[in-house]
């Protein structure tokens, strides 16, 4: 059989914090995105006791063709213990940071703007040094749900462009490029002092001149934070990976992100956009 | 003797195909040496050894698909 090349490869560690991390989620009825999205570094994370919060519920809206979480299970309000779930969760876990994610709600009034904000404000009702990042939709390009979020005050902003402009409609159908970026752009124009981030698959057969073109669009929409991670299929329903790119293309994107002046980025094979390398 | 087993992997993902025996029969295993590669749609990782002797009998063979908690290998 096809095998993976040398450098998408990883040990299963299965111990102890592994186990605790997964029984304190499931203790407490938190979905992950690292569980629902089958990402390969949920045994490096898990052992740590790190994982990022998929809030929400685990049904989407959208039919993103590189994400396996789907219209499973019913689209219900926002569960509004679920801030303090999650809050319990960070106790339990220990965590100094947290990444807070969800599922698109384009069926909600507010797309779930309000239930990031109550996210954030309980969490930090916790622990004021508490670094909280928060990885949202694009809320339909409505500027009033992005000023719902920052008002709740993240440390961090973040939202993926996932993909170059001319695969939108492949890999990305419901989305908008241009209006992905202007979510980043007036998050950004909200609060100065508040980081943003976005984050971006290699590997759908993009050319590397088109991921520059969208690592300076970002730095230009204010982006001061960027990831770019190899595409795996999560399963025989979504796309194809059309590439697995070596490592050297990688480090090549790391060069293009200092000099596009990046405040902090991580591209490397197995980058997740909440996990840097 | 001892049963090298696919081990309950992260919650959702209950199987995954053999895609590389990095040992064959007779090898010496020693407790923690990374045995076999396996993948799954999305991902490649390695099983380690729990315990040491030697590889005894490949069970799975590559191509196959194993269930969570099937045997992969006997190590004597």
């Amino acid at each position: 059989m096809k095998r993976f090349p040398c450098w998408l490869r990883r040990s299963v560690k299965i111990d102890k914090g592994l186990r605790d991390t997964e029984s304190i989620l499931k203790g407490l009825h938190i979905n992950t995105v690292c569980q629902s999205a089958r990402c390969p570094n949920i045994y490096d994370c898990f052992s740590r006791r790190k994982c990022t919060f998929l809030i929400l519920g685990n049904c989407c809206t959208r039919s993103c063709r590189f994400c396996s979480i789907g219209g499973r299970g019913s689209l219900g309000p926002p569960d509004k213990r679920e801030p303090f779930r999650i809050k319990e969760a960070v106790k339990r876990l220990g965590l100094s940071r947290v990444v807070i994610t969800s599922v698109t709600r384009d069926d909600l009034g507010d797309a779930g703007a309000g239930h990031f904000a109550d996210c954030v404000r309980i969490l930090r009702g916790l622990d004021n040094d508490l670094d909280i990042e928060v990885l949202v939709p694009d809320f339909c390009g409505k500027r009033d749900l992005v000023e719902i979020v920052v008002s709740a005050g993240p440390d961090i902003f973040s939202h993926n462009i996932e993909t170059v402009p001319r695969l939108y409609g492949t890999v990305r159908p419901g989305a908008d490029y241009e209006r992905s970026l202007d979510v980043i752009r007036y998050a950004k124009g909200l609060r100065a002092g508040m980081f943003t981030k976005s984050g971006m698959m290699v590997g759908f057969g993009e050319t590397k001149d088109e991921v520059y073109s969208v690592m300076h669009d970002l730095r230009s929409a204010g982006c001061d934070i960027i990831t770019i991670g190899q595409y795996l299929r999560p399963d025989h329903g979504c796309l194809e990976v059309q590439e697995f790119l070596h490592p050297s293309a990688f480090e090549q994107f790391s060069r293009w992100a200092q000099e596009a002046g990046f405040k902090k980025y991580s591209c490397s094979p197995f980058t997740r956009s909440s996990f840097i390398e | 003797m001892a049963e090298l087993k696919l081990p309950e992997l992260a919650e959702g993902v209950n199987e995954a195909v053999v895609s590389f025996w990095h040992r064959k029969e007779g090898d010496d295993i020693k407790d923690g040496d990374e045995i076999v590669e396996m993948a799954t749609d999305k991902a490649a990782f390695n099983v380690p050894s729990r315990s040491s002797g030697v590889l005894k009998r490949i069970v799975a063979k590559e191509g196959d698909t194993v269930k969570v908690g099937g045997v992969l290998a006997i190590i004597e």
